[in-house]
């Protein structure tokens, strides 16, 4: 088969560093939880499926350091498990409740099957640890997986310190070969955020190529022969690949996309807030109602009625827009390829939470979408940006602008009134690490493990999770207190290595609470790779 | 969308629509014809299925819009015509659906369905990953684990210090810091924006320092390819030198526009560029192609930035 043009799905998944081991239970560590059980997980299921029906199929993902650091973790993982117990549970509870009821009794099953089946999985198939199973589809060649940032810092705006650039990117590669056993050949910039010069520091590091929103490319300079629908080559010759505006439209748009469908599962509606019932107060937090996760209600409309959920209609539908998203995809190539000499590419990345956390049906319609566009149809193929550059190296030298795929497509969601406070920070704290490398160019013993945790610390701030979620008014207060928590802590770390004497009690304390990258080395924070 | 309001058609009468309506909370339906409410109805909700019923493999349909861009919509197979009988019985089916109540109704949520739904954007995709419980909730914390770590106290910066960053087309970030010990005198200093024009720094925006630590956004005219800003901070001298007393921030101003050039060895036509341009999301204004599509607002063309969207709560602003 020779096809017209490309489809390239770039899932991008990344959470946060949330872990708590000094709580017993700490509400944010459900991030982790509800995306394991929504989106990464059933993302597996479709994969392995596919590949075990041997459909042809190419996946690209990210998954960041922070978030493959959480995977191996083996309290999250323990706590992942007794989530699933908690809600099979309560469904327990809420089988007995809905007895009878119609409407809400097979919603109910319909849950209790799906959580059953992923505990089955995820203990006894990945046994604890997914980062197998994402591992093995990408040794089959499957799927592509892409490094990010060490704790996804936003490039554009930490770029006032450069050492702060290799650090994340020296901590990203050596955590990605570490637990998934390769460097990584292309990176998914955080918020694809994108500035002259980024191009050079991933050359550095061996990182063939990244991803820009529309504008990137569009924006160029000169202008691209093909738009988005073929890489360019940037100046220090990594390549760009271009985000289809298109694609993307019809799934991110919650309204007018498909997600906003009156027959899918509605995301705020939540058996935690509905049902006041012993067996689900059991999963409020501090006697405070929280998302369990168990909806059984779908969009119906804009109304505050909705009716129940059916499992069955949504995955019809999800077939459908499936078809829909297809057919789309075979008339853009036929548009693009009555006026190109080369075959195009449709580069269409999403976050990954949006599919199954956010948009329940999200890898269902990923698995029928994979499915139909291996057997429905000739003109596209999916393809990794990888493989696309392995067979097309022949690209166009560009220079792509300062952008981002944040509203807007510059750095505002970063850099506004709620959480500009944190620059000053952040740039003096880089500035005095990278003064402590120079100070202390080859520390050992305990002066060495208080440097490498204010390494930790100082890139746990840098997160650019922390700025949006201030930004989003979601959790605020946490991700305020995480921030000053993670400065405090580097600054008191750079103190006892200048003094040269350790709070040896704390140091353990908080090496035990913010303890990813065992592998930490502080030097990352130097104008050079540091691998 | 595919959902196809051809079934809500071929059942409800005008009347049974406007129940419709009221129970999906719209407004002004009253006045609409038959026609109009079921486009209406479509457009916010769609029917609700009946029952149980596979819809097939979905049979594109394509249309060509009237800007040339071609779409597809899903129709389910054709279905045989119903007999009363099976019509009765689905009307039952669907009371029963319609009628039947949530397990335990939560009091309103309103707020969560309608103010949430009209800003859907990636932005609010995107920060449902950090949804635990609902806005506004204050949930305690067990401070028995805090190691009294006192995080409000965050060491000062030490060091004179001024940066600037760019925010987006037509707007720069800086901050400055002049630490309380410092021999400068808060009163004389003066930020400067400029950029350097034929050899001569060219002022863009001039303040009197207003603190002695703050930030400010600089407002600048999106449409010109400014090119690099420098922020200097610094006094007059009598004879009018300008003296700066900290390290100036540099920064570039992002480009809105599509380039100019184009490569001889890859050369595109205007019109292909511009058709791929505008498919893309983009717009043209003037002789010129801009991008500042988001996901939620495709293809419109913004207007200079506003004085809302760049203002931002509690900061300064030159505006």
């Amino acid at each position: 088969m020779n096809p017209k043009g490309y489809f390239a799905l770039v899932l991008h998944a990344h959470l946060p560093f949330v872990r708590h081991p000094e709580h017993d239970r700490f509400l944010e560590e459900d991030w982790f939880f509800e995306a394991m059980t929504e989106t990464y997980l059933p993302l597996l299921d479709v994969f392995e499926g596919l590949a075990r029906d041997s459909v042809h199929f190419r996946v690209t993902m990210s998954l960041t350091p922070t978030l493959l650091s959480m995977m191996t973790d083996s309290l999250l993982q323990n706590r992942y498990v007794r989530y699933l117990d908690e809600r099979l549970e309560a469904l327990e509870g809420e089988r007995r409740r809905t007895e009878g009821n119609g409407n809400f009794h097979p919603v109910v099953m319909y849950y209790r099957d799906l959580l059953a089946r992923l505990r089955r999985r995820f203990v006894e198939q990945d046994r604890l640890d997914v980062t197998r199973s994402f591992r093995a589809l990408m040794e089959a060649g499957h799927l592509d997986i892409l490094t990010c940032g060490a704790t996804h810092g936003y490039f554009p705006l930490l770029a006032v310190n450069e050492e702060s650039l290799y650090a994340q990117l020296s901590m990203a590669v050596r955590t990605h070969q570490r637990i998934l056993g390769r460097r990584p050949r292309g990176i998914w910039l955080p918020e694809c955020g994108y500035k002259p010069g980024v191009d050079r520091l991933l050359r550095e590091f061996g990182i063939e190529y990244f991803i820009l929103d529309s504008h990137g490319l569009l924006n160029a300079d000169p202008r691209p022969k093909y738009g988005v629908h073929r890489p360019i080559r940037t100046p220090e010759g990594p390549a760009a690949f271009g985000r289809d505006y298109e694609s993307s439209k019809q799934v991110w748009a919650a309204e007018e996309g498909y997600p906003g469908d009156p027959v899918y599962r509605e995301f705020y509606r939540d058996a935690g807030f509905d049902v006041q019932e012993p067996h689900i107060q059991k999963l409020h937090h501090a006697g405070i109602p929280t998302f369990t996760g168990l909806k059984y209600h779908r969009i119906t409309g804009k109304t505050d009625w909705k009716e129940p959920y059916h499992p069955g209609w949504a995955s019809d539908r999800a077939a459908e827009h499936a078809g829909h998203f297809m057919f789309n995809r075979q008339h853009q190539i036929t548009w693009l390829t009555s006026f190109f000499d080369r075959p195009p590419v449709i580069l269409a990345p999403y976050d990954a939470e949006l599919f199954g956390h956010w948009w329940f049906e999200g890898p269902q319609w990923i698995n029928f979408l994979l499915r139909k566009m291996a057997y429905d149809q000739e003109e596209i193929k999916t393809i990794t940006p990888s493989e696309y550059l392995d067979r097309y190296s022949d690209l166009q030298p560009a220079s792509p602008p300062e952008c981002s795929w944040g509203a807007g497509g510059f750095h505002e969601v970063w850099l506004n009134g709620t959480n500009d406070w944190i620059y000053p920070y952040l740039h003096s704290a880089s500035e005095k690490m990278s003064a402590l490398v120079q100070r202390f160019p080859d520390s050992q013993d305990r002066q060495r493990w208080a440097l490498d945790q204010a390494a930790r610390e100082l890139l746990l701030a840098q997160s650019s999770d922390w700025p949006f979620i201030m930004k989003t008014g979601t959790s605020v207060e946490y991700a305020v207190r995480r921030f000053k928590t993670h400065l405090h802590r580097f600054h008191r770390c750079a103190a006892m290595a200048e003094a040269g004497n350790n709070d040896q009690p704390y140091l353990t304390e908080i090496a035990t609470r913010d303890s990813l990258f065992p592998d930490m080395d502080y030097r990352i924070f130097q104008k050079k790779p540091w691998t | 969308m595919s959902t196809s309001p051809k079934s809500t058609k071929s059942r409800k009468n005008l009347k049974e629509l406007r129940i419709l309506a009221r129970s999906r909370g719209l407004r002004g339906y009253s006045r609409l014809s038959r026609g109009e409410l079921e486009k209406l109805l479509t457009r916010h909700g769609g029917e609700q299925p009946a029952v149980v019923k596979k819809t097939g493999r979905a049979t594109p349909n394509t249309t060509v819009a009237t800007n040339g861009t071609i779409s597809a919509k899903t129709t389910a197979k054709s279905k045989r015509p119903r007999t009363k009988k099976e019509q009765k019985a689905n009307s039952v089916s669907r009371a029963t659906t319609s009628i039947s109540p949530a397990p335990v109704l939560t009091p309103k949520w309103e707020w969560i369905t309608d103010t949430h739904r009209k800003h859907v954007d990636e932005e609010q995709v995107e920060s449902a990953k950090y949804a635990t419980v609902l806005p506004g909730t204050s949930v305690p914390r067990d401070d028995s684990a805090d190691l009294n770590e006192d995080i409000d106290n965050l060491p000062p910066v030490s060091e004179p210090t001024l940066c600037l960053l760019p925010q987006k087309p037509g707007v720069l970030h800086g901050y400055w810091i002049i630490p309380p010990n410092s021999i400068l005198n808060p009163l004389s200093l003066k930020l400067r924006l400029g950029r350097i024009a034929r050899d001569t720094f060219e002022i863009i925006d001039e303040i009197a320092l207003p603190d002695i630590r703050g930030r400010w956004y600089f407002h600048l005219d999106d449409s010109a390819d400014i090119g690099t800003v420098y922020l200097q901070l610094g006094h007059y001298e009598p004879g009018g030198r300008f003296v700066t007393a900290t390290r100036r921030g540099v920064a570039r101003i992002p480009r809105l526009y599509a380039s100019d050039h184009t490569d001889r060895l890859w050369w595109v036509s205007e019109e292909q560029f511009h058709a791929m341009y505008r498919r893309a999301g983009g717009y043209v204004r003037g002789p010129r192609l801009g991008w500042a599509a988001s996901i939620s607002s495709p293809g419109s063309a913004p207007g200079a930035p506003s004085s809302e969207r760049l203002a931002w709560p509690g900061n300064v602003s030159s505006r």
